[in-house]
């Protein structure tokens, strides 16, 4: 897997926000397919380095690849473009509470280009069914377990046969038990091909859960040896 | 993660749209009244300025008919409205009736003619079309008819009356348009607020198509329709309000009534619209620049 091309590859990148530079000297790469937890305390800098990646906020300095994307010379117009190879799966990134799933999914469809209704309404069907919850098409936001809605934002990512998923503590507000069905979910795409970045402050997550770790830490990324070894198609005993 | 009972959202939503027309409207109204002043304040200009009358008188070496030829002439010229050969018996019976209608100088006047031979010669009477009824074309009107017919004597016009018309309406328009300058501001300041408060409430769908890859001109296509929409509505509804405004005005102002015709109201009508619309898609495009550019962070 390592000898093709990394989806996203970061060199000497700087990151600041505003006046305040939140981090430096930043080196890594993605493959197609990896799984990797970037940890670190809320604050130190982890979702600055994922807004750079979705174009959000710029490099200040050194290079960055993205989905195929130069963001060291990206140009705003182009952002859409590089978002449409990104699924984002953010905490705060919620569904449109005043519709439908399937329409929360044919908004996402229509203003990315979409113009087939039939052709729409398979992929939305396609992606639900990929996260288990083809029943609850018509139903709202509100009508669904914090679990399933964490679970509907995942089909919503996977629209658009993302190379990359962007995903900021996709578990943060689940208990345990739901948070490992998501954790489930989220390596299973991976294996599917999609390289999954995910931020966590969850230390223990990486412990269970087969991956490698990035860890944030006083304005530098480094690179730590994972435990675990984590099968989403096996079943599992850790838990 | 309280999420607004989509009924109520709803509802929300219709409220806003409805005020924004209803805020648009009367603003476009007050603009509407104010427009309406200003083009009428042309028309009453031109009325005026249409209304300023010459005399010709011409020495005794002419008769009727040579001066009767002259008006035709005279008629015929550019910026001429009208020239009208005036014989002494109009002119008797006009200067009988004005010293009948006067209280005062007049009355003690002897009307009674010298063997019947009317003591005022033939004259010319003209008026100028608006656009020459300024001293400096009078000034050459006198000039050139006085080289032209070198038997005119005398050339009367009142200068005082052709300098207050132009001096002073010239004032009146700056001053209305002065008050349509400082109207327009407060409408779109007014008008910009209303419509970035209905937008906030519309922020969530702005940036979750931002985050899944839409483009900025497809996030904001629907929103300038509905601005488009919203400006046409509150001009129809300005214009309603309009109408009937004027109609009282041409019912119980008496002098003001010849002001507001069709063409006008045609001319307000575009004005309104055009109005309407422009400050309702500025407005829109300014407030949804501003949430485009706002990151997820700052959104709540």
């Amino acid at each position: 897997m390592e000898s093709t091309e990394p989806i996203v590859a970061v060199k000497k990148g700087w990151i600041a926000q505003g006046e305040h530079t939140v981090l430096i000297d930043v080196n890594f790469s993605i493959h197609p397919g990896q799984f990797v937890f970037l940890i670190g305390k809320t604050g130190s800098g982890k979702s600055s380095l994922l807004k750079m990646l979705y174009g959000a906020l710029a490099l200040s300095d050194g290079e960055a690849h993205a989905v195929g994307f130069d963001l060291t010379s990206l140009k705003s117009k182009q952002i859409p473009f590089l978002r449409r190879n990104i699924g984002i799966v953010f905490q705060d990134f919620q569904l449109l509470g005043d519709r439908t799933v399937m329409d929360n999914l044919l908004f996402v469809l229509r203003a990315t280009g979409w113009k087939t209704k039939r052709e729409m309404t398979a992929r939305a069907l396609e992606v639900l069914e990929l996260v288990g919850l083809k029943d609850c098409t018509y139903k709202k936001p509100h009508q669904l377990s914090g679990g399933e809605q964490q679970r509907v934002v995942i089909a919503r990512a996977l629209l658009n046969n993302p190379k990359l998923i962007l995903a900021d503590e996709p578990t943060g507000n689940l208990d345990p038990e739901t948070s490992k069905d998501i954790m489930k979910l989220l390596m299973a795409i991976s294996m599917e091909g999609t390289a999954v970045l995910m931020a966590t402050h969850d230390f223990t997550l990486f412990e269970h859960f087969n991956g490698r770790v990035l860890k944030v830490e006083n304005n530098k990324v480094e690179e730590l040896n994972a435990i675990g070894n984590f099968n989403p198609f096996e079943d599992s005993k850790i838990f | 993660m309280a999420k607004a009972n989509p009924a109520n959202r709803k509802g929300g939503l219709q409220t806003s749209f409805v005020s924004i027309v209803v805020t648009v409207a009367l603003m476009l109204t007050l603009l509407g009244l104010v427009i309406a002043i200003v083009l009428s304040v042309g028309t009453l200009k031109q009325n005026v300025k249409e209304q300023i009358q010459i005399d010709l008188f011409f020495d005794a070496t002419l008769n009727a008919d040579d001066i009767r030829q002259i008006a035709d002439d005279i008629a015929a010229l550019e910026g001429i409205r009208r020239a009208e050969f005036i014989t002494p018996e109009r002119a008797w019976e006009e200067f009988e009736k004005i010293s009948k209608d006067s209280k005062d100088s007049l009355k003690s006047f002897d009307l009674s003619l010298i063997d019947d031979v009317i003591p005022i010669p033939p004259s010319i009477n003209l008026s100028p079309t608006a656009e020459f009824a300024t001293l400096e074309s009078v000034d050459k009107l006198e000039h050139d008819l006085k080289q032209r017919y070198p038997q005119l004597e005398e050339f009367n016009v009142s200068r005082d009356t052709l300098r207050d018309v132009n001096l002073g309406f010239d004032k009146l328009i700056y001053l209305v348009l002065l008050i349509a300058a400082l109207l327009l501001v407060i409408t779109f300041a007014l008008i910009n607020n209303t419509i970035r408060l209905a937008l906030y409430s519309q922020r969530f769908i702005i940036k979750t198509q931002q985050l899944v890859g839409a483009t900025s001109a497809f996030i904001r296509k629907p929103f300038l329709v509905q601005a488009i929409v919203q400006g046409i509505l509150a001009a129809l509804v300005a214009m309603g309000l309009l109408f009937a405004i004027l109609y009282l005005i041409n019912n119980y102002l008496q002098d003001l009534s010849g002001l507001i015709d069709f063409m006008l109201m045609l001319k307000l009508l575009a004005l309104v619209i055009l109005l309407g619309v422009v400050i309702c898609l500025l407005a829109t495009n300014w407030a949804l620049g501003k949430y485009l550019r706002m990151s997820l962070d700052d959104l709540y």
